[in-house]
């Protein structure tokens, strides 16, 4: 994570559910910088309460429409 | 830490993972070392009045491997995108927490498992979730769309980890937090190459 750019990058613990006897369960976090090395090449962030995420179809409809009565 | 693969092994990779999470998308019982459905959530101790509000026939479908919320709190009005989202239990939860003016949107790529969220969500009233088909290899959203990131025993699947944590780091907005639960290597992998394959859809 960290070779991508991510900061404060931290194995938290184990979870206890593992899925085979060679891996074990596990909670990790990990942060975006306030500026990151990441290329910006999308639009230009909105301010919050609109929806900058691009989603195709029926989702992005039901996001832009707000909730269904 | 670009994963080399040659493409008949990606696709055998891929084509095992599809045809385990398809099945699991019916009921993931038995197929997993692990509890499922409510017991894995309670396993895992997600909060307990979290799990009241939602159908135990959603809940079934749950096969996740850790808490992605015991990681830090979802703020009410933020966006989160659950990376491999199931059959949407954790992208209820955090719509739950995340109130009525926040936005929760789970990707995955197995279809069968999309359609059983699809379905869950008609189970759940809860308005701003949307579920699309999405490969975190290659996410469909503009950068910086996201307060949180969660994904939840996913990762290991993934044949190229780097472009997928690249594609997370690009959509999370500055200061945004990435919180995964997931299962880490901690011995050999059987050498016969069609154990690996098996082993590595877990």
């Amino acid at each position: 994570m960290e070779k991508v750019g991510f900061v404060d990058v931290e194995l938290v613990g184990e979870t206890g559910l593992d899925s085979s006897p060679v891996t074990r369960g596990t909670l990790f976090r990990a942060g975006k910088g306030i500026t990151s090395r990441t290329k910006i090449i999308g639009d230009p962030v909105m301010a919050d309460g609109d929806d900058t995420t691009a989603m195709p179809g029926e989702a992005a409809r039901r996001f832009s429409d707000g909730p269904p009565t | 830490m670009k994963a080399s693969f040659a493409a008949a092994d990606r696709s055998r990779i891929e084509k095992v993972i599809r045809e385990k999470y398809a099945e699991a998308a019916r009921s993931p019982e038995g197929l997993f070392h692990y509890p499922v459905g409510r017991a894995g959530l309670e396993a895992l101790t997600y909060d307990h009045e979290m799990i009241q509000r939602v159908p135990d026939s959603v809940l079934a479908s749950y096969c996740g491997v850790g808490n992605p919320f015991s990681l830090g709190p979802l703020r009410p009005g933020e966006k989160v995108l659950d990376i491999g989202c199931g059959g949407g239990v954790d992208t209820f939860v955090a719509a739950f927490l995340l109130g009525p003016t926040g936005q929760a949107v789970g990707i995955d790529a197995t279809p069968e498992m999309l359609e059983r969220a699809r379905q869950n969500q008609l189970k759940v009233p809860l308005a701003r979730v949307a579920f699309l088909p999405a490969s975190a290899e290659d996410l469909p959203f503009r950068d910086q769309s996201f307060h949180v990131v969660i994904s939840n025993g996913v990762f290991n699947l993934i044949p190229d980890k780097a472009s997928a944590l690249t594609e997370v780091l690009r959509v999370l907005k500055p200061e945004g937090r990435f919180m995964i639960a997931d299962q880490v290597l901690t011995g050999e992998m059987p050498e016969n190459s069609a154990a690996r394959v098996a082993r590595w859809a877990g």
